[in-house]
């Protein structure tokens, strides 16, 4: 095993990788940037490394900086978290030539599996099925045409080298076409510097399911069953769960034998996650190959209890799988709120500044994977998500339950926050009844969602005063408070039987 | 005392009454015993009204409190009874909006402007396109009203707080 791992990344996930390498007795080393220094995975890691200035190209997407860096101080391996320099073949490319285990598939798996239309075929020819069309690039409009009108309308236009949203239109008929394929061709131009694009038969509503894999270096692959992901904005993921309420056992054991084929074709070894779309009538079709540990790894191992990055670790050690696929057992239901530094009552908008005040959940079947703390200044240079909420229950409706209590629990002051939308979220129907499909945020909940209410403006009121009235008697307002327990501490409850149910006021 | 709270758009009388170790508050003709502890010195209160217990924090903002309490914030401004006569004389139009400034929350680069000086706007109608954070965020006016000033043009670098739009 090693004996020291150089994390290159930040925030929450960096403190979930360190967190694995001391239970494993491992020295942790992180990377920070100037605007990172006194975040907490600089103060948790055993040591810490100054990589750049606060712009990502000059700090986490240094590949010679970093690679040199951990040669310097000795470390075997990098841990690349997600984001970043996860997926990207010549950083992986980079650590291989200097010697230095990355922790992740091959630069040749990940640079297979990066080109879209590369990985569709692989995965085509090995019989996994994939969404009509897509067969070669389109270089001319003509080309464009024809292709549409093969597969047949509607379809979807996606970049070649895409991900991420970036360069995907929805083209329902022939006069759109044009347009479509203009503001595409630029979109991933810029994007990825590769201007093909193709097209797809576009599923309509479908439902976004994915399965976790793990494969070591000795031929062994298994799949910890699938992940829940249709909850999305943008196709920007926002609560993940699992068991996905739309698989039966047998639909479940077809798709985890398709995804552990779909990782033998791209010589996958270490952690990744091969994504299926689903359509209405449950046919599943192969989306795409995630090369890294993702965002929402927790929800597997809530359910299975395995400690995926400690099995990151073992693999990239060149140690066997520590379990069979006989051996993956699911246990009751988890879910995953993504919270993020966003106003949900204000289009998303990204919401910068200090956190004041941080309260967060905890008790039974409550975990957080935070990277936040009282005194942080939300960073505008990277990813809003600050922090994952997760849970477990014994069934989906107690696990719902629990998720409404921790996100009651959680308080997170100064910023804006996704919090509220997810309470919503979680009271909202079709979420509770499990039917629901990629178009729920967009164009179920949104057109419903008008904020929370304020439900407590009379007790909002009544605190507003008594503090005002405090002041008056009080040479310094608020602070005379300080230290002055005896005075406003705890006094003998008053009669309750005098005082009826004091209606809250309801707008 | 007597207090008027403004909050949420609401004008509430709140007659605040000391006696020993009792408080009691009326709110319109409702009567209740309260009890407002600080936790230590955080800006964190526990407030029992009659029997309900609530957590709760204070914070000073713009000459009034802001109040965060279950998930949700209020601004209260708290007025005694002298403060509320002078108001109520001068029109009570001491803190009515009148139009809007839609300042850039954060930095970034204006990416787009979708109004023009005379532009009609609707509340929560776009009216400016940052980029920032990696991603482009549309800005729009909470209020209606008709577009006095553009103080930004397309790719010009904005700092936080900056006003971009003010609209009457």
């Amino acid at each position: 095993m090693f004996t020291k791992v150089l994390v290159a990344n930040r925030g929450e996930i960096a403190i979930r990788v360190v967190r694995a390498l001391r239970e494993m007795g491992i020295v942790s080393a992180t990377i920070y940037s100037e605007a990172d220094r006194a975040s907490r995975h600089v103060r948790y890691a055993d040591e810490a490394h100054l990589i750049g200035p606060p712009l990502p190209s000059e700090s986490y997407l240094r590949i010679d900086a970093i690679v040199d860096l951990a040669k310097k101080i000795g470390a075997e391996a990098i841990h690349p978290g997600y984001g970043f320099l996860a997926e990207n073949a010549a950083f992986a490319r980079a650590c291989e030539d200097a010697g230095i285990v990355f922790i992740g598939p091959t630069s040749r798996t990940i640079a297979l599996v990066g080109d879209k239309m590369e990985a569709r075929r692989t995965m085509q020819a090995t019989g996994i099925p994939v969404v009509p069309g897509g067969e070669r690039p389109l270089a001319t409009e003509d080309e464009v045409s024809a292709e549409a009108e093969r597969i047949g309308f509607p379809v979807m236009m996606k970049a070649a080298a895409g991900g991420g949203g970036k360069g995907m239109r929805v083209v329902r008929d022939a006069s759109e076409l044009a347009a479509a394929a203009k503001a595409a061709r630029s979109e991933a131009a810029s994007a990825f510097g590769d201007d093909r694009v193709y097209l797809e038969k576009l599923i309509e509503k479908p439902r976004h399911v994915e399965f976790q894999i793990m494969a070591d270096g000795h031929g062994n692959v298994v799949h910890l069953g699938e992940r829940e992901c249709s909850i999305q904005r943008r196709h920007q993921k926002l609560v993940e769960e699992s068991p996905s309420t739309a698989l039966t056992p047998s639909l479940r054991a077809k798709m985890g034998e398709a995804a552990v084929k779909a990782a033998r074709a791209a010589g996958y070894v270490n952690a990744g996650t091969i994504e299926f779309l689903l359509d209405a009538e449950r046919n599943f079709y192969f989306l795409e190959v995630n090369a890294r540990l993702q965002v929402e790894h927790p929800v597997t191992e809530l359910v299975t209890g395995v400690d995926l990055v400690r099995e990151q670790l073992r693999v990239a050690a060149g140690e066997e799988l520590s379990f069979t696929q006989a051996e993956v057992f699911h246990k009751g239901s988890a879910i995953e709120c993504r919270i993020c530094a966003e106003d949900p009552e204000n289009n998303f908008l990204p919401s910068t500044g200090l956190i004041e005040l941080l309260r967060e959940p905890s008790g039974p079947g409550v975990r957080v994977e935070s990277g936040i703390y009282e005194g942080y200044e939300v960073p505008i240079h990277y990813d809003p998500l600050i922090s994952k909420l997760l849970v477990w229950a014994p069934t989906r409706d107690q696990a719902i339950a629990r998720m409404r209590r921790a996100l009651d629990e959680y308080d997170v002051e100064g910023i804006k926050t996704t919090i509220p939308f997810h309470k919503a979220v979680m009271e909202s129907e079709p979420f509770k009844s499990g039917e629901f499909d990629t178009s729920f945020v967009d164009e179920v909940f949104f057109p419903t969602y008008a904020g929370r209410a304020a439900r407590h403006v009379e007790v909002a009121a009544i605190a507003a005063a008594l503090v005002a009235d405090s002041e008056r008697s009080r040479p310094k307002p608020l602070a005379a408070a300080r230290g002055a327990g005896g005075r406003s501490g705890w006094r003998p409850p008053p009669d309750r039987a005098t005082w009826g149910g004091w209606q809250l006021h309801q707008k | 005392m007597k207090y008027e709270v403004r909050i949420a758009g609401e004008k509430l009388d709140v007659e605040v009454e000391r006696d020993g170790s009792e408080t009691i508050v009326r709110v319109g003709d409702r009567e209740e015993t309260v009890d407002l502890a600080r936790v230590g010195q955080s800006p964190v209160y526990s407030l029992i009204v009659g029997n309900r217990s609530y957590e709760l924090s204070v914070h000073r903002k713009d000459g009034g409190y802001e109040i965060r309490l279950a998930g949700e914030s209020y601004v209260a401004r708290v007025l005694d009874e002298r403060a509320a006569r002078i108001a109520a004389a001068s029109g009570g139009a001491t803190d009515e909006e009148a139009g809007e400034i839609v300042c850039a929350p954060m930095p970034g680069i204006v990416v787009g402007v979708s109004v023009k000086p005379g532009s009609v706007v609707e509340p929560g109608q776009g009216v400016v396109t940052l980029e920032a954070m990696k991603m482009e965020n549309e800005l729009r006016s909470t209020t209606g009203g008709v577009v006095k000033e553009v103080r930004v043009e397309v790719g010009q670098g904005v700092t936080q707080g900056e006003p971009l739009v003010v609209i009457e």
